[in-house]
């Protein structure tokens, strides 16, 4: 494949490459080189991209499994979530409604982190960035039957992780 | 139809069922008021998901620069990938694509009931990371230390890829900075000490979670003994201070600037 074809096919997916680069790692300085190196790999093998039309689930593809094998010889990073029990007066009301006001936009961020991998992964592309499931079982290496049942665990375990906060919370005034 | 499976409302959320299991699945939710209130809990947690300042990142700069570097490429992979795998590019992209952050300002600080769930886990997340670093070795958990704004200034850049501003406070000595985690963000934590009490200023990166999550924090609220309060930033750069102060004592701090 010509350089400059790459660079047209690529560049509409910089976006959601750069977010699951920093999805994937802890810092943006992490994510960055992540994202870059991904990219550069990618390049190398544009030669093992069969249909252009499947460019997305490739490179994200490429990018997922340059960071697994990164983070294979590294020590485990412990993830310390302590609960303060401070005092102040915690948000009432259900669930729904927080998240349909977008109210708990930390929580969330937080409990994905606490998700398995391949359940934030595949819950981010397909919530956030839309990617069918055929995509994301491209993506990730998976049968598409594998991305359904993962989507439905990390669905329930999030909900549950936030109603458990939203009770705890309300528990705690 | 008896309720279908979690697997089944999550797959129909996504469009990804057949036309006939689509159908049983609606028609089921028409009468089932417990399987209508998770599938409308599947749909709001996805809403949730795409309203994270994170969903609506573009690309690093840096990055669509790599692009046209590549693009630009001629045969094979040529001296562009070797160059980006000597680090030197790395670290000149590093060098650029740091924030400036704004002139400080604090605006008048009052003590306020905490706001709740938004804000909960921000500053879960620096008071625990504020205490870690008092109980190290040396009481502040410094990577560096200095009395030297510049100086400091000069180690998050190279140390982070960031430009800041260490704020200069008339009522508090400059100590050293730490690099830390905030929400999943690297941010870096600058320490002070007022009196015997030493407080950390956290500054997020413009655009991260954790900048955001100030943007709706109350301004002051106390957890485990420690006065947290957000300096906001109109430019989107604002502060976290941690301090076991009196919240009225660390705004005063602040406002020394």
């Amino acid at each position: 494949m010509d350089p400059k074809d790459f660079t047209r096919l690529v560049e509409p997916h910089l976006g959601v490459l750069h977010r699951l680069a920093r999805r994937l790692t802890r810092t943006r300085a992490e994510a960055e080189d992540l994202a870059q190196e991904g990219l550069i790999r990618a390049f190398e093998r544009r030669g093992s991209l069969r249909e252009e039309e499947r460019i997305r689930g490739w490179l994200l593809s490429t990018v997922r499994n340059l960071h697994l094998n990164r983070i294979r010889d590294e020590k485990p990073h412990l993830l310390v979530l302590t609960g303060l029990g401070g005092a102040e007066t915690e948000r009432k009301g259900d669930l729904e409604r927080e998240l349909q006001d977008a109210a708990l936009p930390d929580e969330l961020v937080l409990a994905l982190r606490s998700l398995p991998e391949d359940q934030s992964t595949a819950l981010w592309l397909r919530a956030v960035e839309g990617l069918s499931y055929e995509e994301i079982a491209e993506s990730m290496a998976s049968p598409v039957g594998t991305v359904r049942s993962r989507l439905s665990r990390a669905r329930t375990a999030m909900i549950e992780l936030l109603e458990a906060q939203r009770l705890a919370a309300g528990g705690e005034s | 139809m008896i309720c279908p499976i979690d697997e089944i409302l999550s797959a129909s959320l996504d469009g990804e069922l057949e036309a006939g299991e689509e159908a049983a699945v609606r028609g089921h939710l028409g009468t089932c008021a417990a399987c209508r209130s998770k599938a409308e809990r599947l749909r709001a947690l996805d809403d949730a998901l795409r309203s994270l300042p994170l969903a609506a990142e573009g690309a690093a700069p840096a990055l669509s620069g790599t692009l046209r570097g590549l693009g630009a490429a001629r045969g094979g992979n040529g001296w562009w990938t070797a160059a980006w795998r000597t680090g030197a590019w790395r670290t000149a992209v590093r060098a650029t694509t740091g924030a400036v952050a704004a002139a400080i300002l604090v605006a008048m600080m009052v003590m306020e009931p905490g706001t709740g769930s938004p804000t909960r886990a921000l500053a879960d997340e620096a008071v625990t990371n504020h205490l870690r670093a008092l109980s190290s070795g040396d009481g502040t958990g410094c990577q560096v230390a200095s009395e030297d704004p510049d100086a400091i200034s000069a180690w998050i850049a190279d140390a982070m890829g960031r430009e800041v501003n260490v704020p200069r406070l008339a009522g508090a000595t400059l100590v050293g900075a730490r690099r830390c985690s905030l929400l999943g963000e690297e941010t870096a934590a600058i320490v002070y000490r007022a009196g015997d009490t030493a407080f950390s200023i956290y500054l997020p990166p413009k655009g991260s979670a954790a900048a955001a999550a100030c943007d709706r924090a109350g301004r002051c609220m106390e957890k485990a003994g420690q006065t947290v309060c957000v300096i906001p930033d109109p430019d989107g750069s604002p502060m976290l201070m941690v301090g076991a102060l009196p919240g009225q004592e660390l705004c005063s701090v602040a406002a020394s600037g």
